[in-house]
């Protein structure tokens, strides 16, 4: 009867060590663009970099609303536009963070232009950030790393079409 | 069947081979990529042959040296797309070498082979007689040509200009070539040019959109009458295609193949070159052009719209559709 108790004993620990394993191991293999903390990293960054570093945490090509954006100027006058314009990612704070999925894809709108994007250029375990900021709540696809950081591989309004 | 379709690739082949003219990437500096035909993107490195339906894309570091053979050399410029295509023009079958955005420098040493070579943009082409000359593309759709040495005739929208040596001309998306001017004691720096035809479009970008769709409708006007014509070809050479498969005798055969079939395999293969020519040359005015001025238009308005946003937004999504209708059937996935 103590060795059945035993055993049994062995067999929980050993059941709540495997599924404790298993979501460790789950945890730290998500890809980087996936990681809730990597990308409020990239977040933080983006909202207090300088224009040469936000241009390096950008992958091109970039999807910006419907528009693919091939050319480093373009990048770099992005930024620069948006700053001359007052946004940041001013209080940002990351809501949801997960795969690109058709919601994200929808959320840059409907057009071959998107989905070839999404079909080409998006980087292999690519994410899909909400952010919410005191200008409003946009969507941004996340890929391949910079360093610490996944890079900013796409941008829009979550409402869809960011227009 | 299956035999009827390796001859029309054969024969397409054969006209594909004519005249295709590759640059090799003699020097470089910084990351430039290279698009392949495939749109994969890649680093270019040195010695790296480039192929009609291929695009160098440098960045603001960027420079890239390219030569074809001892014919000409190619210098591209920082934030540049510059790309190699292929169209067929007086029987003759001929690579154009197009800015679609930014910068390229054209030395032409000879003039060998068949015919002059063509330069240009998305929406102007260049024909020239043993020259130096600048080609931009703006970020509106705009074209400056400078010509340095020689001669060069510049068409737009079916007029044509010419140039000789220390006169350049611009030409506005949709519109004519403009007047020639003197280089001479009016150098104008490209950035200059550039930032002029930008803040061209951040001033009006409703009426920029409209003469990109202006320019966008007259090339697919051109891509509509050459597929009409591949269409047409295509039906007669299958036709032929079918009638040689019922001819036993060997001799005839070879006369009909040869006097018959393989012309009308050269008239499609011809046409598909030209109707892709125009489709790929609508698609890069719509993605540097129309992108651009998108860029420039809602970043401003990230906040508080411009004047005249909505009328803009209104204009651009109207010609997104028109685009898509107009050239997405002559497009494959990997244009894109």
């Amino acid at each position: 009867m103590l060795r059945f108790v035993a055993h049994k004993r062995i067999l929980i620990f050993g059941a709540f060590g495997c599924a404790f394993l298993i979501a460790l191991t789950s945890c730290r293999t998500a890809p980087v663009p996936q990681r809730p903390g990597r990308v409020e990293a990239l977040v933080e960054e983006l909202q207090s970099a300088q224009i040469d570093r936000l241009v390096e945490l950008t992958a091109r090509p970039f999807l910006f609303d419907g528009e693919i954006i091939v050319l480093e100027q373009d990048i770099e006058r992005m930024w620069r536009n948006l700053r001359e314009e007052g946004f940041a990612f001013d209080d940002a704070v990351v809501t949801a963070v997960g795969a690109i999925d058709e919601d994200s894809r929808r959320s840059f709108g409907v057009g071959a232009d998107v989905d070839a994007w999404f079909e080409r250029y998006a980087a292999e375990g690519a994410g899909a950030a909400t952010v919410e900021t005191s200008f409003g709540t946009f969507l941004i696809v996340t890929g391949e790393r910079a360093g610490r950081v996944p890079t900013i591989a796409g941008f829009t309004a979550a409402t869809g079409g960011g227009s | 069947m299956r035999r009827r379709g390796i001859m029309a690739a054969v024969a397409l082949l054969a006209v594909a081979g004519v005249g295709a003219q590759e640059a090799e990437v003699v020097y470089l500096e910084g990351e430039p990529e290279r698009r392949t035909g495939s749109g994969e993107l890649e680093w270019l490195d040195f010695g790296v042959q480039l192929f009609p339906g291929e695009q160098v894309i440098t960045g603001r570091s960027d420079y890239v040296e390219l030569e074809q053979g001892t014919a000409a050399t190619i210098r591209v410029e920082p934030d540049t797309v510059f790309a190699i295509r292929e169209v067929e023009q007086g029987g003759e079958r001929r690579s154009v070498m197009s800015t679609s955005i930014g910068q390229v420098r054209y030395r032409f040493n000879t003039i060998a082979g068949r015919g002059e070579p063509l330069v240009g943009t998305n929406t102007t082409v260049a024909g020239i007689r043993g020259t130096e000359l600048v080609v931009s593309a703006a970020a509106d759709g705009s074209s400056l040509f400078i010509v340095e040495e020689g001669a060069v005739e510049v068409e737009s929208a079916g007029q044509t200009v010419a140039l000789g040596a220390d006169q350049g001309v611009e030409v506005l998306p949709g519109q004519p070539p403009g007047e020639p001017f003197e280089v001479i004691g009016r150098e104008q720096d490209y950035a200059d040019w550039a930032a002029g035809r930008r803040d061209a479009l951040v001033s009006d970008p409703a009426g920029a959109v409209e003469q990109i769709a202006t320019s966008l409708a007259g090339i697919a006007d051109q891509a509509d009458e050459w597929y009409a014509l591949f269409e047409a070809a295509r039906e007669e050479s299958d036709a032929a295609l079918a009638e040689l498969d019922e001819i036993a005798d060997e001799a005839e055969r070879t006369r009909y193949r040869d006097e018959v079939w393989f012309p009308l395999a050269q008239q499609t293969a011809t046409a598909a070159l030209n109707y892709r020519y125009y489709a790929l040359s609508g698609l890069s005015l719509r993605r540097h052009a129309l992108g651009a001025v998108y860029l420039e238009a809602r970043t401003r308005s990230i906040l508080d719209p411009i004047d005249g946003y909505e009328e803009f937004l209104a204009t651009y999504e109207e010609t997104v559709r028109e685009f898509e209708v107009r050239f997405g059937r002559y497009l494959n996935d990997f244009d894109r």
